[in-house]
């Protein structure tokens, strides 16, 4: 019996770990090849698109669809970009401004109702999206925010996310370090921007990255607050696209293209932190 | 410590702003909307007591069984992609948190990347991919000598691509999740367990099962509320078709408010109100479920 174990095991590890590496290497090739393809495409005249057998290689390619997309006035591409950055990284950086202090007050202030606010808070995020969507699109037009990009930052900084999850970081930063700053005479603004700020600076960092990624892929919301082509931001842009381009499949993924490229190069550069962010919401249930 | 009431609320109130009118506010006015008639540009026409919500209950009428049936599409979808993307997501994530994986990071950076695109870019890619004439699944059941399917327009295909497309897209999130948690599970329980003789199903089940019950429930449930909430995959892969068969209920109340020549918020609102509440419904005994059960575990051990 022993003899027998000593001989097989070896053997079968090997074997268990050429498994794992083959069913990991389908698994990379499943998840990847549609981008792959949908690049490819987007490289390929109509005639090329259609023929049989495809090339599965990157072989006779052209950049015309991308000089089709770039002329036409109805798809202002370059302006859709313009538009959905300045959107994300408005919201990214003015829902810091609004989380924070809140979160300070909640995790380090004393005050009356300090904690009945804080269960209303917490209360909130079992209100299904759904039941706002309407009322807050009727809100939005009735203040004239519709079709400008003011309709896609503002609405999303009543989020309550954010707060819990920089209050859970700053209730982990010593008290001492501020009491220190306090006998130095400082304010409760400098406190915040010299000590909290410094010390949470993953934190802020991954809750500005998840906030600009949701605010860039955002689909539903843009497209009722948006409607003039030069106003639109890329995801709903695309959606135009495809009307405009039904059969043309190499137009409308050099579209797509161009609408996820920036979204993959920020992902591959600030995986890390995108990683981490949704590690903590999985953790805050804990 | 000393109270800072002024201070408190000062620095409370640039989110509580935002959180007052775009989070409490419209809770009450999605009531006063779905109980009147509203304008999508005049805003409140009048009121008309419970006409909205009569429709949605009036069976035989043809705007109640739309209704309905997009809240058994939203339910199948639900039933079939949160049970299924979260069995995938273990696997892979066990697959990723086995040693012997030579390539985890690059593994894990393919699953995960697809999370990054938006909902259009994902839905365009498989409608690509699953296109009729020229789409590269049906370039090979051709090239195969096989008959051409249908994708994107016959049920039950038609359904069946939103889920491979949601999968695909939204996978990365809940591996994530689920691999944090396996990494949390203690690997001397895993030896007690093989101590006592337990095979790998049964240390799955004894061991990394319950050790995963937290974040299993969360994602489950965040899992479910994001399938709830499912629109752009149905709106721009199928555009809800066959007939009304993948079309669900976000899709029928987007339609309902903005897309008819005469759009009807208040209708719409009914409808919002009536899902709203059925979803929280089923969140609360998901929650009920998971944390229940665990007070079982906890009085037998």
């Amino acid at each position: 019996m022993p003899r027998k174990e000593r001989i097989s095991r070896p053997g079968r590890r090997r074997w268990s770990t050429l498994w794992v590496n083959l069913v990991g290497g389908i698994l990379v090739v499943t998840f990847l090849f549609p981008i792959y393809w949908t690049f490819l495409t987007s490289l390929r005249s109509e005639s090329e698109i259609l023929k049989w057998p495809p090339d599965l290689l990157p072989v006779n390619l052209t950049l015309s669809n991308y000089g089709e997309i770039m002329q036409r006035s109805d798809t202002p591409v370059l302006r859709w970009f313009w538009n959905s950055s300045i959107a994300a990284l408005s919201y990214a950086t003015l829902s810091l401004f609004v989380c924070v202090p809140a979160a300070y007050a909640l995790s380090r202030l004393q005050f009356k109702f300090r904690d009945l606010y804080f269960k209303v808070l917490l209360a909130s995020l079992t209100i299904p999206g759904m039941i706002l969507f309407l009322p807050n699109y009727t809100t939005v037009d009735a203040l004239g925010w519709t079709d400008s990009l003011v309709a896609i930052i503002l609405p999303g900084l009543g989020a309550t996310i954010g707060v819990f999850l920089l209050r859970q970081f700053f209730i982990g930063i010593p008290r001492e370090m501020e009491e220190a700053a306090l006998m130095d005479g400082a304010g409760v603004f400098q406190r915040i921007f010299r000590i909290i700020i410094p010390m949470s600076r993953e934190a802020i960092i991954t809750l500005w990255i998840m906030n600009f990624m949701a605010n860039w892929n955002d689909y539903l919301w843009p497209l009722v607050t948006l409607y003039s082509p030069d106003k639109r931001t890329l995801p709903v842009g695309m959606s135009t696209l495809q009307g405009a381009y039904v059969h043309y499949y190499g137009v409308i993924m050099a579209g797509a293209v161009l609408i996820a490229l920036p979204s993959i190069v920020i992902f591959l550069l600030v995986q890390r932190y995108y990683v981490k962010g949704i590690s903590i919401g999985g953790g805050l249930k804990e | 410590m000393k109270r800072n009431t002024v201070l408190g609320y000062l620095l409370l109130l640039p989110h509580a702003v935002f959180f007052g009118l775009f989070v409490v506010f419209p809770l009450a006015k999605v009531l006063v909307m779905s109980f009147s008639e509203w304008g999508l540009f005049q805003g409140f026409l009048k009121w008309v007591g419970w006409e909205n919500f009569g429709v949605l209950f009036r069976f035989d009428g043809y705007r109640a069984k739309y209704f309905w049936q997009s809240m058994g599409v939203t339910a199948s979808f639900v039933a079939w992609i949160v049970p299924l993307i979260t069995l995938v997501a273990i696997l892979l994530a066990m697959l990723l948190n086995n040693p012997r994986l030579r390539f985890q990071k690059f593994l894990l950076t393919s699953i995960f990347l697809p999370t990054a695109l938006a909902v259009t870019v994902t839905a365009v890619i498989w409608r690509w991919i699953f296109s009729f004439d020229a789409g590269l699944v049906n370039l090979f059941l051709s090239g195969m000598g096989l008959e051409k399917i249908p994708w994107i327009t016959t049920m039950p295909w038609a359904f069946i691509t939103v889920v491979i497309a949601t999968l695909w897209w939204t996978l990365g999130w809940n591996v994530i999740i689920l691999l944090g948690g396996l990494q949390k599970i203690p690997e001397s329980l895993y030896d007690a367990a093989r101590v006592d003789g337990a095979n790998a199903l049964q240390r799955f089940w004894n061991v990394t099962l319950p050790g995963l019950r937290n974040v299993l429930m969360y994602v489950v449930i965040t899992q479910a509320v994001a399938t709830f909430g499912i629109f752009g995959q149905s709106q721009l892969m199928t555009s809800g078709g066959p007939g009304r068969q993948t079309l669900p209920v976000m899709l029928q109340i987007y339609n309902e408010a903005f897309n008819t020549s005469r759009p009807r918020m208040g209708y719409a609102s009914a409808m919002s109100v009536v899902f709203g509440v059925l979803v929280l419904s089923v969140l609360a005994v998901q929650y009920f479920l998971f944390t229940h059960e665990r007070k079982g575990v906890r009085h037998a051990a």
